[in-house]
């Protein structure tokens, strides 16, 4: 079946290599978190696997199925929330009916619906992160990229958005998930492989036992 | 100087005909020029913001070196095109409001072009990834980036119409400067210093500039309309 | 809201209003000289010539020279210029009809009042003699113009071969030129109607003046349409057939600056 692999795999900027991984093997239906620490490598790796960069040397396989990302920064265009959403999920599943459907049912999903008619572009940040997801799941994506998907919510809505994640996981397949995350509550609620990333490299690949909490992930 | 600024002021107070005439042909050719300039420049240098090819720096070279054109070069150019002679002679637009309208559109395309490359290149360092990812195409993504960046098109406007208006060389070129048809604010002046008129050139220079002025603070009180009161100098909120 | 739309709808009279008024019937395009421009004699005449004929004149005031670039381009329908030799050669190559004489003036030269060189008296031959031979500062048109044409056959007749250091060849209009010379304390060649009617004089006066060589005449010509067929012809010839006749010529004959007559009209 389709995989998501990358193969010798190295990006450099200039003579500055950032990323640097030979053999990577990602499977659908287990979701998998990116760890490490700041500038090791994570976000490259995310931006890699969505087709955003290309790698220096190496390649990458991706199944031909659609691809979400929720970036680091949310950085919203000066359009109203709702029309930004519908056209997220209009472009993702080409028609005009779908649209309205999917783009209903994220806005509610995500408890928008008091800021979607105002200017994505001057909601708080933790909203702007809820839409950010909100435009990823819309496309219907079937590889969902996480960049510290939650890094400026606080309790409440970090618990929301996990949940949405982790039922449309659920209820999506065949379905890649990749995150990278600071939370480790967070990767053990949500992740059944973690990639410990450091400097580039990938230092430690493991697949912890399931927590007592996980429940529902099969 | 003093002369010059008494005779502008009287000019403009008894709204001299001739004076008036030839003020009010400048706004429009330089208005009609600047709206298509716009309107065919703004999106080009979108696109060109956006175009991820081998040929992107060279194209913006181009563009580049189109903006520093001499304006009077422009001007040749557009005579050649229209001269009767010329590729474009059969409209018959030599001399006329028509021509000197297409020439300052020339001059000031590439300026509206490079204006907007900018704006939209450093928009799309910051939104840029998302759009793509949403799976805009370029069309799409050529739009939505100019809505978003919508607050400086009236500046990338002004900018124009201040260099379309302020320019001699390509209007007496494809104008003919002629009494009553194509005479101009800027050829006027040139005129009236070439009859040795300094005081007279210099105080249409002065109604210029007054036009020009007028014209920016009315845009500026447009912007801060939505606010209620008196125009604030610390601009729109973000 | 309502406002802000009347407001637009206010500038948006910028656009509008060139196309709204009718365009004027076919005029004439007129490509002149800078004299005949700047000593006002065109606004005198060609408003009476449009009352009579109502035919509009659209004015091209330029040089001799490019006057008639002009009209080998197609783009003047009608010159009425001052360089007869030029003229003769376009009518020969078949661009013009012919040429008519109208009017003539004649060309003065202006220099320093202080007259540090004692120009001032000599016969003009002996006065470009000493010019040149003094490197004085002189401005020429250099632009192909009917005074350009004069100036370089007067240097010609008097026997000069190498103009001086202080020779200044601006490619410019009477106007500028007058203006640099003013700037400059230069000597220069013009036609007495820009000279009364230049208004930046300074120091220069006129240092000689009536000799027959300085004899300036203009003549009209209608652009043929045997080389560019959508020339204006009848505009044109209109135009020719008036200014030739009586009242043309006594258009010309009353035009007058400061009460001095400034062309004389010679149509036979």
């Amino acid at each position: 079946m389709s995989a998501l692999t990358l193969h010798q795999v190295q990006v450099a900027y200039g003579k500055k290599r950032v990323l640097d991984v030979p053999e990577l093997q990602l499977h659908a239906g287990e979701p998998t978190a990116l760890v490490g620490p700041n500038g090791s490598g994570k976000t490259t790796l995310l931006r890699l696997l969505h087709g955003l960069i290309a790698p220096t040397r190496g390649q990458v396989q991706r199944p031909p199925v659609p691809v979400a990302m929720v970036f680091q920064q949310p950085a919203m265009l000066r359009l109203r929330c709702a029309r930004l959403l519908w056209l997220a999920a209009w472009w993702g599943s080409g028609s005009v009916r779908q649209a309205g459907q999917q783009s209903a049912h994220w806005l509610q999903a995500l408890q928008l619906q008091e800021v979607a008619q105002q200017c994505a572009s001057q909601l708080s940040l933790g909203q702007q992160q809820r839409l950010a997801l909100a435009l990823a799941l819309a496309k219907q994506p079937r590889v969902l990229l996480l960049d510290e998907p939650t890094a400026s919510m606080d309790a409440p809505n970090a618990a929301l958005a996990e949940n949405t994640v982790r039922q449309f996981i659920q209820h999506t397949r065949p379905v890649w998930l990749v995150m990278s995350s600071h939370h480790p509550q967070q990767v053990a609620t949500l992740a059944t492989r973690v990639l410990h990333l450091d400097r580039g490299r990938v230092v430690a690949d493991e697949r912890p036992a399931p927590q007592a909490e996980a429940s529902g992930l099969s | 100087m003093s002369e010059s600024l008494a005779l502008a002021w009287q000019l403009l107070v008894q709204a001299d005909a001739t004076v008036m005439a030839v003020a009010w042909r400048s706004l429009q050719v330089s208005a009609w020029a600047t709206l298509l300039a716009c309107v065919l420049g703004v999106p080009l240098g979108a696109w060109l913001a956006l175009l991820r090819s081998r040929a992107k720096p060279v194209l913006a070279a181009l563009l580049g070196t189109y903006v520093a054109v001499p304006a009077v070069v422009v001007g040749l150019v557009a005579y050649v095109l229209l001269s009767r002679s010329g590729p474009l002679g059969f409209l018959g637009w030599l001399y006329s409001v028509k021509a000197m309208v297409l020439a300052q559109t020339l001059l000031v395309l590439p300026l509206a072009a490079m204006l907007a490359m900018q704006i939209v290149h450093q928009s799309q360092q910051v939104v840029g990834e998302r759009l793509l990812s949403m799976g805009a195409s370029l069309p799409w993504r050529v739009l939505l980036l100019l809505h978003h960046e919508r607050r400086a098109w009236a500046t990338v406007a002004i900018t124009c119409f201040g260099r379309a208006i302020a320019e001699v060389g390509t209007v007496m070129m494809v104008g003919g400067n002629i009494e009553g048809f194509t005479r101009v604010l800027t050829t006027a002046v040139a005129l009236e210093t070439s009859q040795g008129n300094l005081a007279m050139a210099m105080a249409l220079g002065v109604v210029l500039l007054g036009l020009v002025l007028a014209l920016q603070l009315v845009l500026l009180a447009l912007k801060a309309w939505p606010l209620g009161a008196t125009p604030s100098l610390r601009g729109p909120a973000a | 809201m309502r406002q802000r739309l009347l407001c637009y709808a206010a500038l948006a009279l910028f656009w509008v209003a060139p196309w709204v008024h009718a365009a004027p019937p076919a005029a004439l395009v007129l490509a002149s000289t800078t004299s005949t421009q700047n000593s006002g004699l065109l606004a005198h005449v060609l408003p009476i010539f449009t009352a009579h004929t109502g035919i509009q004149v659209k004015v091209v005031a330029v040089g001799t020279g490019q006057a008639m670039a002009l009209a080998r381009r197609g783009d003047a329908d009608a010159l009425l210029v001052h360089d007869p030799q030029a003229e003769a050669t376009f009518v020969g190559e078949g661009y013009g009809e012919r040429r008519l004489p109208v009017m003539h003036n004649d060309f003065v030269l202006v220099g320093q009042r202080a007259d540090a060189l004692a120009i001032k008296g000599r016969t003009l031959a002996s006065a470009l003699a000493a010019l040149a031979q003094s490197n004085a500062p002189f401005v020429s048109r250099g632009d192909r113009s009917g005074t350009h044409a004069a100036e370089l056959r007067l240097w010609r007749a008097a026997g000069v071969e190498h103009t001086g250091t202080g020779y200044m060849a601006c490619g410019c209009g009477m106007g500028a030129a007058l203006n640099l010379a003013s700037a400059k304390a230069a000597y220069t060649l013009t036609d007495r109607a820009s000279w009364v009617s230049f208004k930046n004089k300074a120091d220069l006066e006129i240092v000689v003046q009536g000799e027959p060589a300085l004899f300036n005449p203009y003549a009209v010509i209608v652009v043929s349409t045997r080389r560019h067929a959508h020339v204006n012809q009848a505009g044109a010839q209109a135009f020719a057939d008036w200014i030739t006749s009586a009242p043309g010529q006594a258009a010309i004959a009353n035009h007058r600056v400061g009460g001095m007559q400034l062309f004389f009209p010679s149509a036979n």
